[in-house]
């Protein structure tokens, strides 16, 4: 596992504690701890990038976080990227992903997935 | 130390939880001598902080160990401390005890098989919960929070004594929990007929530790079940839960354990509280981990 790995489940943790705490939702904490439970058996299963990024869009998604959600690859030999999944599709399809690439990153959610190889 | 001892698993009834702790050293580790020591000095009522301090300071690394936790942000002093007499002064006797206790148990489980746990990486999640055990406690107000801090460092001890004394059933009980996506608690009561908080329990009422931070172990995962103390086991079941979720460490468990609701409304804490300890506990653990872990002579 590279130095720089970070995992995605305490920023998951956080962010639905913070969001359960806005909403007065103190007393479905164990639901928080249940969906990251199952987060974490449903990225164990995923064999590749792809798979790994619908899950995370998936339980990212019921946060209730983001308008918009966007997922880059990047190849880390000259750190190029290109987009790999976007939600909803619509924005994909229309080229709307390209401008949330640069959009401020408190309206996108945006994870950067280094593929090896 | 490992004892060597291997429990047959091809036996048809499993071990008993008092065969399984029998062959397990007191916690006395390398600092035995000095804890002996400390509480002679105590039993003396002519006896000062600057006795008590004289005695640990004979030993030049935890000399070290203690003054570099008394000036991390575990404890947060706003001024450096610069002998052992004050670091025992600020912390406090029994708690200085309780932590020097601590890092006994730590040596005696010092030659687990890492087949089953990397061992850094075990007592980096009980580290983390024992840390996040003392933040909780301090929030709720309860007494002698380094008493928490001790009851999360210790809360999976059952699994060193599994791991340490019948290398072959944990091996069993692993694949079970691997092969059946369970709980590794689940696979332990399968497959022994208890778990680990369990041995934990009997393992540190061997070891005469108060029944305070033996219910907080033995009800770690179910604090709504404890006869007595179940404030403080809520807390380590809460830390556990949430050291669990940040992945810090792992005591073999590759699951997130369920909160249970029931406790969290015993701790009747807002939100918020969870958010500070989650930061607190990030600050913490590196610096309480070099303590703890780096600079052990062993």
């Amino acid at each position: 596992m590279p130095a720089t790995f970070d995992s995605i489940y305490p920023d998951f943790l956080r962010s639905g504690l913070g969001k359960m705490h806005t909403l007065g939702l103190g007393q479905e904490l164990s639901g928080l701890f249940t969906a990251l439970e199952h987060f974490r058996r449903d990225m164990h299963e995923q064999d590749s990038a792809t798979g790994i990024l619908k899950v995370t869009d998936h339980y990212i998604a019921g946060l209730h976080l983001f308008a918009r959600q966007a997922f880059y690859l990047v190849n880390p030999e000259d750190f190029s990227f290109g987009l790999e999944l976007c939600t909803p599709k619509e924005d994909h399809l229309a080229g709307n992903a390209h401008r949330m690439k640069n959009a401020p990153c408190t309206d996108i959610f945006r994870i950067d997935v280094y593929q090896h190889g | 130390m490992h004892t060597g001892v291997t429990v047959d698993c091809g036996a048809a009834m499993p071990p008993s939880i008092q065969k399984l702790i029998a062959d397990v050293p007191r916690a006395l580790g390398s600092y035995g001598p000095i804890l002996q020591e400390v509480e002679e000095v105590l039993a003396d009522p002519q006896s000062s902080l600057i006795h008590v301090g004289a005695v640990i300071e004979k030993d030049p690394d935890l000399t070290a160990r203690l003054l570099r936790l008394g000036n991390s942000a575990f404890y947060g002093f706003p001024s450096r401390l610069e002998t052992v007499s004050e670091a025992v002064g600020l912390i406090g006797i029994q708690q200085v005890q309780d932590l020097i206790s601590a890092s006994n148990v730590m040596d005696t489980f010092s030659g687990v098989n890492p087949d089953f746990v990397n061992m850094e990486s075990f007592w980096r999640h009980s580290l983390a919960c024992g840390i996040g055990a003392r933040i909780l406690a301090i929030e709720k107000r309860m007494p002698k929070p380094e008493k928490f801090f001790v009851a999360g460092l210790l809360h999976d001890a059952g699994r060193l004594v599994l791991f340490s004394q019948a290398p072959q059933l944990a091996e069993v009980i692993m694949e079970r929990a691997q092969q059946n996506r369970m709980l590794l608690r689940d696979a332990e009561t399968e497959v022994m007929g208890f778990d680990h908080a369990q041995i934990g329990e009997a393992l540190l009422r061997s070891w005469a530790y108060p029944p305070n931070l033996v219910q907080a172990v033995a009800n770690h995962h179910h604090p709504q079940s404890a006869d007595a103390y179940k404030m403080e086991a809520a807390i380590v079941h809460l830390s556990d839960c949430l050291v669990n979720a940040m992945e810090l460490g792992s005591s073999g468990e590759h699951h997130v354990p369920p909160l249970q609701a029931r406790g969290w409304q015993l701790l009747n804490l807002e939100l918020n509280v969870l958010e500070s300890t989650i930061n607190a506990i990030d600050e913490q653990i590196e610096a309480v981990q070099e303590v703890f872990l780096r600079s052990k002579r062993n």
